[in-house]
C-alpha cells in the first residue's frame, strides 16, 4: 500500500492502481463513460479528470496511476469542468432512451442538474437499421465513447464495429455500416452490455415499456453448454417472466461476457411447449401427466425390456451438449455399468 | 477499379501493420479509390481484422477519393482570397492544402495550379550543398544545441536539447522522425524548407541519427506536398541515408505527435495520452525523437556553427509578396510585411500571428515584437510563426467561424471538449447557435484544460483573443 493526498486528506491505495479505484477507496467516487475495467484505459469522456498537483492540467482518472505522495483534488475546478463536460454531451444526445436501457450519462446529467445549452447543428446522425432481431442501435444517443468498439477489438476479437470518420462526420457503425449479420459478429451482445447510455440495446425491449431498474435479479448457471457462464435472469415481478440476461464483470467463470445463447436465447423457459413436468404415454397412445417415480420406473422398464429382448448393445446413449463435464461423466458411468453398453455418444462431438 | 493491377499488387504489399497507411496510399494511387471491397481484400492480405482497416480509411480525408480529384483550399487565407468560389463539378472543398502564399489554391491531383513559386530570402537561397555533419560527441551536440537557444519550430516551442538529451538518456533501440505535416493553416515554412533545402534539413536529421546512434529514421509527410515529396526522395537518395518517408492522407491531426506514431503504426491517428511522452515510449515502443522539420535545418545550421538567431517566417494574406522569410526571433509584424513581403495590399483587420490556434490580433499590434513573451500580454503565442495579414473587408466572426470549423472537422473525436466544442463554436460564430457569455467562457475554460492533445487545448485562444479585442462583436451575438 502507498499513501497519497487526497482533497487535503490522507488517503491510502495499492501501488499502481488507477486513480479511479484509489479514489473509490477512499469514498470519492469519480464517474466514468468510457472506461471500462475490461478494457486498455482510453481516456477520451474525460468526466473523471481530478486535479494533480504538477501536472500542467487535470488528469483522467481512470488511465493516470496512483504514486507515492501524489496529490490530488477532486474539488476546486473539477465540480465545473465536469458539469460542463455533460453539457457537451448532452448537446448532441438527441434520443435519451431508445429501448429503455439505464442511461449513465442521463443520470450524471440529472445529478448534476447540468442541461445542454444548445444543440449542434449536426447532432443528428443517420439512423440505422439491421434486420437481425436481437440488437438494435440508436445512433442519435451514442456518445462516441468507443467502448463497444474496443470491446469487439480488446476482448472479442472481432471485426464488427468501427469508430468511422473524423470530424463531425465520426460515428459508430457495424463495420463498413454493413448489417451485423454481414460481420464476423456473433451477436454476443458484449457491445451492448458495454454501452453506458443504452444506444446498442435489446432489440425486443424497444417499446415494451419496461422498467429497468424495477427487475429483479436472479442469479444462475447459463444451461447452454458445459463452461457454466454466470448469469443474471432478470425478471419482472409483476408477471415474473424473463425479461432479458445480464452478467456481471466480478462472475469468475466468464468475466462477465455471454455469447448470443446465453444473453439472448431465453425464451424457451416460457415456451408453452416446454416440458415442466414427467409425460408418460398409456395404453391410449397419448402421453399423461406422471410423477417423476412413475416416469423413471417406466423409462427403466422399457430399457429393460430391450436389453432382454436384443441385449445390451442394442441400448445407446446420447448425451446432451447442454450437459456439464460431471454430468456427462455420469451418463458414460450409467451407460457402462448400468446398462452394459458402450454406444454412448454427445451431441457435442458431431 | 483496375482488378488486374489489384491482383497481382495485392502480393507485392508488405503486410506488417505499419505498411497500412503506405498500402493504402499506393491502392489508391495504382488500383483506385479505396472502396469497402478493397479496403476489405487489404485486410485480408495483411491479417488485419476488416473493421481495423475501415477505421482507418475513413480516417483520411483523401483515400476514398481518385488521386486526380481536383481540390479546393478553404483555410481561412484561401477563403479570405474567394477559394469558395473556385469550388465547381466534382471539386472538394479540403480545410487547408499548405500553399497559403498561393491563395487561391487548387490542387489539380498532386499539382498546384499555376505551379509552386517561391519568395524567399536568407539561407533558403543558399546553394543545397550535400555536407556530412561534423564528427562530434553526444555531449557537445547538446552543448551547442543548448548554447544556440534553439526550440522546436513546429509550435510548441520546447527546448530542442533538452529533447535530445530525454532520448539520449532511454536505452535504445532509438528511432528518429522528422515532422513534416505541416498543416497548422497559414504555415508553410517547411515546404519551403523541403523543396529549397532538403540537403540542410537531412544533414540535421543525419546528425540526430548518430547521436540517437540508429539506422531508424522517418519523415511523415503530408500527401499534399507533392514537389517536396519529389525532392526530399531525390535528396535521400543522393545522400544514401536510410530514412523512410511515409506519406499522411489528409489529416491536419496527425501533426500532433502523438497522433503521428499511432498513424505510422497502421491505426486511426488519435493521441495517446501522456506520459509517457515519445521521447520515453514512441514508435512502436521505442525512445523516439521527433522534430519539426525546421528544427532539424537549424540544427544543421547549429551543428555547422553558422545559425543566425532568426527563424523562418511565412507570411500570407493581405500582403505584396507572400512567402516564407529568414527574419530575427523578435521581429515585428510590420517589419515581416514591409521589409520582406513587400507591403499591405489592403488595409488590415485582424492578424494571426502564428498559425489557427495561436490567436488573433487587431491591426494595433503591428508594432509587437513576435515573441511569445510580448504576444503573452495580447494573449497570444507565437506558435508555429505563420503571419497572415486579413484585410478589414474580412470580418473577424467570419475569421473565427472558417477557424473553429477547421478545427471541428479536423478533430479526431477521442475527446469530448474538443470533439464537442470545436462544432459549437464554429455554429454560435456561423450564426446558426446562440450561447450566454458565461456558458461559453466555461465551454472554452473546459476545452483548454480537459482536451487531451494541443488542437482542442489551444483551440479557444483565438476566440478568446476576439472577445478581448473585439468585444463589440460578442455583445451583438449573445445579446
Amino acid at each position: 500500500m502507498i499513501e497519497f493526498t487526497l482533497d487535503g486528506g490522507s488517503a491510502s491505495a495499492a501501488e499502481g492502481e488507477l486513480l479511479v479505484h484509489a479514489l473509490a477507496r477512499n469514498g470519492v467516487f469519480v464517474p466514468t463513460l468510457c472506461h471500462d475495467d475490461k478494457l486498455v484505459p482510453y481516456g477520451g469522456c474525460r468526466m473523471c479528470v481530478v486535479g494533480v498537483e504538477g501536472a500542467p492540467r487535470p488528469q483522467p482518472a481512470c488511465a493516470t496511476r496512483v504514486a507515492e505522495g501524489m496529490v490530488v483534488s477532486t474539488n476546486a475546478n473539477v465540480p465545473q469542468l465536469r458539469r460542463t463536460l455533460t453539457e457537451m454531451l448532452l448537446s448532441e444526445h438527441l434520443n435519451a432512451s431508445p429501448g429503455g436501457r439505464p442511461n449513465e450519462l442521463a443520470d450524471l446529467a440529472e445529478e448534476l442538474g447540468a442541461e445542454a445549452p444548445l444543440v449542434l447543428p449536426d447532432a443528428k446522425r443517420e439512423p440505422y437499421a439491421d434486420r437481425n432481431r436481437l440488437m438494435g442501435y440508436e445512433p442519435d444517443t451514442c456518445i462516441l465513447c468507443n467502448r463497444c468498439v474496443r470491446y469487439t477489438q480488446e476482448v472479442m476479437q472481432c471485426s464488427a464495429l468501427s469508430l468511422e470518420g473524423r470530424g463531425p462526420e465520426a460515428r459508430i457503425v457495424p463495420t463498413w455500416g454493413k448489417s451485423w449479420l454481414d460481420t464476423e459478429c456473433e451477436l454476443c451482445g458484449g457491445c451492448l452490455a458495454t454501452c453506458p447510455t443504452g444506444a446498442i440495446y435489446e432489440k425486443f425491449l424497444e417499446g415494451a415499456g419496461v422498467e429497468e431498474r424495477a427487475l429483479e435479479q436472479v442469479k444462475t448457471t447459463c444451461t447452454f453448454c458445459g463452461v457454466g457462464c454466470q448469469v443474471d435472469l432478470n425478471v419482472d415481478p409483476q408477471t415474473k417472466r424473463i425479461v432479458k440476461v445480464t452478467s456481471k464483470p466480478e462472475y469468475v467463470s466468464n468475466d462477465g461476457n455471454l455469447c448470443v445463447k446465453g444473453r439472448f436465447a431465453f425464451n424457451f423457459v416460457h415456451h408453452p411447449d416446454r416440458l415442466t413436468e414427467p409425460l408418460v404415454r398409456g395404453d391410449d397412445g397419448e402421453l399423461h401427466p406422471a410423477s417423476w417415480e412413475h416416469a423413471l420406473q417406466a423409462a427403466a422398464d422399457g430399457l429393460k425390456g430391450v436389453m432382454e429382448r436384443h441385449s445390451p448393445q442394442a441400448v445407446g446413449v446420447l448425451a446432451s451438449a447442454r450437459l456439464t463435464n460431471e454430468e456427462n461423466y455420469l451418463i458414460q458411468k450409467l451407460a457402462r455399468t448400468g446398462l452394459k453398453t458402450h454406444s454412448v455418444h454427445s451431441c457435442e462431438a458431431t | 477499379m483496375d482488378v488486374l493491377r489489384l491482383a497481382s499488387l495485392l502480393d507485392e504489399l508488405p503486410p506488417e501493420r505499419t505498411r497500412l497507411l503506405d498500402n493504402l496510399g499506393r491502392l489508391r494511387r495504382e488500383v483506385g479509390p479505396i472502396t469497402p471491397e478493397l479496403s476489405d481484400a487489404l485486410a485480408d492480405r495483411m491479417n488485419l481484422r476488416r473493421g481495423d482497416v475501415h477505421e482507418v480509411v475513413s480516417f483520411y480525408s483523401f483515400l476514398q477519393v481518385p488521386v486526380d480529384a481536383v481540390r479546393v483550399c478553404t483555410g481561412p487565407v484561401c477563403d479570405c482570397a474567394g477559394s469558395r468560389g473556385l469550388v465547381a463539378g466534382g471539386a472538394i472543398e479540403v480545410p487547408c492544402l499548405g500553399h497559403c502564399d498561393l491563395a487561391p489554391v487548387v490542387l489539380h491531383g498532386d499539382d498546384v495550379e499555376g505551379g509552386v513559386t517561391h519568395s524567399t530570402n536568407g539561407f533558403l537561397l543558399e546553394p543545397d550543398e550535400l555536407l556530412r555533419p561534423r564528427e562530434l560527441s553526444q555531449d557537445e551536440v547538446l552543448e551547442l544545441l543548448e548554447a544556440s537557444g534553439l526550440t522546436g519550430m513546429g509550435g510548441a516551442g520546447f527546448p530542442t536539447w533538452r529533447k535530445w538529451d530525454a532520448v539520449r538518456r532511454e536505452p535504445g533501440p532509438r528511432v528518429v522522425i522528422v515532422n513534416a505535416d505541416e498543416g497548422e493553416p497559414g504555415t508553410i515554412k517547411d515546404r519551403y524548407v523541403m523543396e529549397l533545402r532538403p540537403q540542410l534539413l537531412l544533414e540535421g536529421v543525419e546528425a540526430a541519427m548518430r547521436f540517437c546512434e540508429t539506422d531508424g529514421a522517418y519523415v511523415y509527410l503530408r500527401e499534399e506536398y507533392a514537389t517536396a515529396r519529389a525532392r526530399l526522395r531525390e535528396a535521400i537518395a543522393a545522400r544514401g541515408l536510410p530514412v523512410e518517408v511515409v506519406v499522411g492522407a489528409g489529416a491536419y491531426i496527425c501533426g500532433e505527435e502523438t497522433a503521428m506514431l499511432e498513424s505510422m503504426e497502421g491505426r486511426r491517428g488519435m493521441p495517446r495520452l501522456k506520459p509517457p511522452f515519445p521521447t520515453q515510449s514512441g514508435y512502436l515502443g521505442r525512445p523516439t525523437l521527433i522534430n519539426n522539420v525546421e528544427t532539424f535545418a537549424h540544427v544543421a545550421l547549429v551543428l555547422r556553427g553558422a545559425r543566425q538567431p532568426t527563424r523562418l517566417w511565412s507570411v500570407t494574406g493581405a500582403v505584396a509578396r507572400p512567402g516564407c522569410y529568414e527574419a530575427p526571433l523578435d521581429v515585428t509584424p510590420r517589419t515581416l510585411i514591409d521589409d520582406y513581403a513587400g507591403g499591405l495590399t489592403a488595409e488590415p483587420g485582424a492578424l494571426v500571428p502564428g498559425g489557427a490556434a495561436s490567436g488573433i490580433l487587431p491591426p494595433a499590434a503591428l508594432d509587437t515584437p513576435l515573441t511569445d513573451e510580448a504576444l503573452a500580454e495580447w494573449g497570444c503565442a507565437v506558435g508555429s510563426a505563420a503571419l497572415q495579414v486579413f484585410p478589414v473587408t474580412y470580418p473577424v466572426q467570419r475569421l473565427l467561424a472558417e477557424t473553429m470549423r477547421f478545427f471541428a472537422e479536423e478533430s479526431c473525436q477521442k475527446c469530448t471538449p474538443c470533439r464537442i466544442g470545436n462544432r459549437a463554436l464554429h455554429a454560435v460564430f456561423a450564426g446558426e447557435r446562440t450561447m450566454e457569455r458565461e456558458k461559453l467562457d466555461e465551454w472554452l475554460e473546459a476545452m483548454a484544460l480537459t482536451s487531451i492533445c494541443g488542437l482542442g487545448q489551444a483551440a479557444p485562444t483565438p476566440v478568446r483573443n476576439a472577445a478581448a479585442h473585439w468585444p463589440e462583436l460578442f455583445e451583438r451575438m449573445h445579446a
